[in-house]
Order: structure tokens, then sequence, then C-alpha cells
């Protein structure tokens, strides 16, 4: 324990942290990474229930390679059976005891992976592409709604601009 | 153990939440590798050795979006990659709707029913946070 542990230190060291934690994304790549990760997490969620339910995936257990090979499998059915059983307030539990450490993850993360093997196809690239732009489009427009700054790499395209210059509100038809 | 078809409607945690929907609606679940310990034997053991030195089965799930199990292909040496086990995966039985996909991380090519993130980008982001305090 250190003796700089005053307010204004705690504050500084907190901001600086928060900053980098907060930091909100600012172009269509980084936006559906985010969100791709975010729905993507379920799986992590399942591994850690999975992992933490039944112990013996954690150890190599001594039983010829086809048995071995079987243990996942039949856990993971014994899991899906449970789960239709699950009340709403038992899987929150669930769902909760899924969520893993840092460490983990770190395990498991492929994305430094070299990949240049791994080729794509280009219709998916145009795909993946035209949903990073819609979620892109869309979210400027509710940053814009909440009233919050923004800073963009990416022009934005305005699509079948609504330009109601000046007469708005006095739309005296009929 | 059910595969999504292509009739199912789209997952209620993709539908009840705007920064998903309808960006993700042909979504029909999450896919990806967990090593699992094995004990083969000695002769087998370097080809069940994963990148990271443990000897290791190279196992593929994929789940729906309210926690179940759709597939698992098991056995594969820790040394196969993702991408391998994957397309073996594919001759054997997982099946992806034509117009649907599966969120793999950036171990997994994009493409053959795989939506992948983009490489080399940021991550540790929030949607709503401060921004331009770098």
């Amino acid at each position: 324990m250190g003796s700089g542990g005053s307010p204004v230190s705690c504050l500084g060291l907190f901001t600086g942290y928060d900053m980098k934690q907060y930091d909100r994304p600012r172009n269509k790549e980084e936006l559906f990474n985010l969100r791709h990760a975010c729905l993507r997490n379920v799986i992590e969620r399942i591994f850690g229930v999975l992992k933490r339910r039944f112990r013996i995936l954690l150890v190599a257990p001594a039983f010829n390679l086809s048995v071995q090979s079987r243990i996942p499998v039949a856990l993971s059915a014994l899991h899906n059976f449970i789960r239709e059983h699950d009340t709403e307030e038992e899987y929150a539990k669930l769902y909760a005891m899924g969520k893993r450490n840092a460490a983990d993850i770190a395990e498991e993360d492929d994305s430094n992976l070299p990949n240049a093997n791994l080729d794509e196809d280009q219709t998916s690239v145009a795909l993946r592409d035209q949903i990073a732009q819609q979620m892109w489009v869309d979210y400027q427009k509710v940053l814009a709604e909440r009233g919050m700054v923004y800073e963009t790499e990416v022009e934005l395209e305005v699509e079948d601009g609504e330009h109601e210059d000046g007469g708005d509100g006095d739309g005296g038809e009929d | 153990m059910q595969q999504p078809t292509a009739n199912d409607p789209c997952a209620y945690k993709i539908q009840s939440d705007t920064r998903f929907y309808p960006f993700f609606k042909d979504a029909i679940g999450a896919i990806d590798g967990s090593h699992i310990h094995t004990a083969p034997p000695a002769e087998f053991r370097d080809s069940y050795r994963n990148r990271k030195g443990a000897v290791t089965q190279n196992c593929l799930f994929t789940c729906s979006f309210d926690m179940h199990f759709n597939y698992v292909l098991t056995g594969w040496e820790g040394s196969a990659s993702d991408a391998r086990v994957y397309e073996d995966a594919r001759a054997n039985g997982l099946e992806i709707p034509p117009g649907k996909y599966l969120l793999a991380d950036a171990g997994y090519a994009l493409g053959d029913g795989l939506l992948t993130p983009y490489r080399g980008h940021r991550y540790h982001l929030r949607e709503w946070g401060r921004v331009g305090l770098r």
C-alpha cells in the first residue's frame, strides 16, 4: 500500500482506464466488430457453463480415444436437456456462471492468428460490408437523436435525403 | 441435438434488440472450437499438442442464441486448426441453410456460412462511450 491514495490520483487513474475502456466505435468496421462480438459471446458463455458444470472436461480421463471423443458430445446433449428444463431464474444463473475471465478468453483468442491461408469469398465480403454500413448509418442516427457528438472517419451517405427546407411544422394541406 | 432450419424464426435475442435487428436477422447461432484435454497413446501425443503446447482434442461446437448446442464435432487432434475442423464438419453433417450464417471469430474464413469480424480493428469499445478524449 503506497501513500498516494488521494482521491485525485484515484480519479486520475480511474478516468484514464475509463477512457480506454469506453471508447466509442469510430467507423463501421469497429461498430460491426463490437456488435458481432457481443452476439457471438453466447458461445463463450456456453463453453464457460459446460466446463464449470462438468469438471471431467478439465482433465484427460484415462479412457480410450474413442470414448474420450464422445464425452464432450454426451455432455453437450446433457446440457441441452438441462436447459430445456431450466426456469428463467436458473437460466439467468446459468448465464452468469458462463462468464469467463480474461485469461480463459485470451487462451482461446484467435484474433491474432496469421490468416494468410484464409480466403474470403467476395459475396460474403460484400454482405459484411453492407451489414456494417447499414449499422453505421443507423448508429449515427441514434447518436444524433441522443444529441451526442460523434467523429466520423467514414463520410455519411444520406439516404434519400428528406429535405424539408424551412417549411416544416405548418402543414396546411387538404 | 437439433440444427436450425431455413424456416426458423429470427432468434428473440436478435429480434428484441435494435443493435442487432435487422442487421443480424440471418444469424442462426455462433460457432467456435474449444480445446479439451485428452490422453492419447504415446505415439500420437505430438499430433495432439496444440499451439499452446497442451495435449488436447480440438472440438467444434455451434450453439443457438438461447444457449442450446446445435452441433458438436470432436476427436480432431489439438494441432488441427479451427478452419480445418470446420471443413470436416461441413462434410459431416453441419448444415447451414442458404442465406443464413453462423457468427465465427477471426480464426475462421469469411464465407461458406460463416460471418467473421473485420481483422485488424480495435476492440474494448462501448457504443455510448465518450469519444475524442484520446
